[in-house]
């Protein structure tokens, strides 16, 4: 596990100079979040506000944790970077997890920012502990998303990372209720959505939003397929490092 | 044994069917500089991969200072300068060789770095504003930063100009003049000849010669022959004893012999009329072209 710590502050570093992670994990959810509750503010009610800025915030803290690496990634990988720190003392090990807890880091600013608009903007108001549980609860809960990314990052060529990654990225937010509440879907599909990662992650905001708590079956959810997209990212990185180097 | 920072016994490593490595033995006392030579597909980056412990021998042993790849790649004792391996966007050349300073136990200082590697003067610099030349110094300074004691280098001057690559030859003597060890791979043979103490070439996966560079200049090309001969018949000086190779100017003949005394007793027997004979010894280039062909026909 030798440098994963300076490795970790290198990436969080490039990845906040970087403006196209700037553009796309805060300024698109905050831009797209003030645009829809002018547009529809009006009309909703104090809980309208709520559902947006909670919708909008889970958004952007699950687009970061998994965006920040997967094209990226595919592109470093192209040009062979994984491979020159491979011949430093830095593990291959270390070289993962320092890609999965950058992109748990980079999604924290566009968590707080969205919300923290949510709050001067609209006035979402919850008690002190809800909002602890909220943070705290989607800020774990990107951690598979992370996995993914990187599992993607590594799993496809450069050329196909940037739409394979917008299809899994609407996909999993639109099935898993992040766009629309979960509520008025049909019944089967509700039946279906329940195994999204994506669906269990929305289910931590939304039960937090409530007054909930945290249920803990969706965090042994995303536990779980932390688990999965783990294993299939360290698969996909040890399979990539034995055909780059003919 | 602890004397000797790379051995390779009996390593064969395959590629669906292609044959990267055939039976490849070679040992490398510690502060040597030895060029690993060959043309594209003769094996040099597959052994570079094996040494570095990114891949592994379908059969023989590799060792680096006497244990596995890895674990001298691990422990800091090996630095690399890969063929193409891209560089992170989005932070400084200083930055970035400070990163990897950080990932090893004894690095060199970072001014001193600075300025054996040349980066010095662009340290400032993103690293995706560089020149192709400054992103090689930036990639040789990335492979010393750990101070390593056997450094391997992949083709390290491709690309570069002319005036570029004799400084890069420079910062590579000065490195090993510490006594340390390095092994680079090429086609350049005139690399090889400037930067080694020692030349490995390699042709289809197998060593074809193993030597200084004046060895592998005497032994594998053989000699040169020049005279002035009226109305030179190409196919009779080709059937000369020991020749391998005839070129014709005019009147001029350079003949490349594997046996110069052969060639003029033959040419005085079989009345060859000629004048102002020279022999001189073969260079490099022509060694290596003559050891890669033999092993062609060979083949």
């Amino acid at each position: 596990m030798n440098g994963f710590g300076s490795d970790l502050w290198l990436e969080v570093r490039r990845t906040l100079r970087n403006g196209r992670y700037l553009m796309f994990t805060l300024g698109f959810p905050a831009g797209f979040y003030l645009l829809f509750t002018m547009l529809y503010g009006r009309e909703a009610s104090g809980a309208g506000y709520n559902f947006n800025a909670i919708y909008m915030a889970l958004m952007a803290a699950y687009g970061a944790a998994m965006n920040s690496n997967s094209v990226a990634l595919a592109t470093e990988r192209a040009g062979g970077r994984c491979r020159q720190l491979r011949v430093t003392p830095l593990g291959s090990m270390a070289y993962v997890l320092g890609k999965v807890a950058t992109a748990i880091c980079v999604a924290l600013p566009a968590l707080l920012l969205v919300s923290l608009l949510g709050v001067l903007v609209h006035h979402v108001r919850m008690s002190g502990g809800d909002w602890v549980v909220f943070v705290l609860g989607t800020w774990i809960g990107t951690i598979p998303f992370a996995a993914l990314g990187i599992l993607m990052g590594y799993a496809l060529d450069p050329q196909s990372a940037q739409g394979g990654m917008m299809i899994v990225y609407f996909g999993l937010s639109i099935l898993g209720g992040m766009w629309f509440p979960y509520q008025i879907m049909p019944h089967t599909m509700r039946v279906m959505v329940r195994i999204l990662p994506s669906y269990h992650f929305a289910s931590i905001g939304w039960n937090a939003v409530a007054g909930q708590g945290i249920g803990w079956n969706n965090v042994g959810v995303l536990a779980l397929y932390t688990v999965i997209f783990g294993f299939g990212a360290m698969r996909a990185y040890r399979r990539d490092e034995a055909r780059e180097y003919a | 044994m602890a004397d000797v920072a790379v051995r390779f016994s009996g390593v064969s490593k395959r590629f669906g069917t292609v044959h990267a490595l055939n039976g490849v033995s070679f040992s490398i006392p510690k502060g040597e500089v030895v060029a690993l030579l060959g043309p594209n597909g003769a094996g040099k980056s597959t052994s570079v991969s094996l040494m570095l412990g990114l891949r592994e021998p379908d059969a023989g042993a590799v060792e680096i200072f006497g244990g596995r790849a890895e674990q001298a790649v691990r422990t800091g004792r090996v630095g690399a300068m890969l063929q193409s391996s891209g560089l992170p966007p989005g932070l400084q050349a200083r930055e970035l060789i400070d990163f990897v300073r950080g990932l090893y136990p004894r690095p060199t200082g970072l001014d001193e770095l600075l300025q054996a590697s040349g980066c010095a003067e662009f340290a400032s610099r993103p690293v995706e504003r560089l020149s192709g030349g400054q992103v090689q110094r930036l990639r040789f300074a990335m492979a010393i930063a750990g101070n390593p004691e056997l450094l391997f280098l992949d083709e390290p001057t491709t690309g570069f100009d002319v005036d570029t690559r004799r400084r890069f030859w420079a910062s590579i003597h000065t490195f090993a003049a510490s006594g340390r060890t390095v092994l680079f791979a090429t086609h350049y043979l005139e690399e090889a000849d400037a930067i080694a103490d020692r030349i490995i070439v390699m042709q289809k996966g197998r060593i074809v010669a193993d030597g200084s560079a004046a060895s592998i200049k005497a032994g594998g090309g053989g000699r040169i022959v020049t005279f002035h001969s009226p109305d030179p018949d190409r196919s009779r000086l080709g059937a000369l004893d020991g020749v391998t190779k005839v070129d014709i100017q005019g009147d001029l003949v350079r003949l490349v012999s594997s046996d110069s005394d052969a060639t003029v007793r033959a040419a005085v027997v079989g009345g060859m009329p000629f004048r102002g004979l020279e022999i001189g010894g073969a260079d490099l280039e022509e060694a290596f072209l003559a050891l890669v062909n033999t092993e062609e026909a060979a083949g």
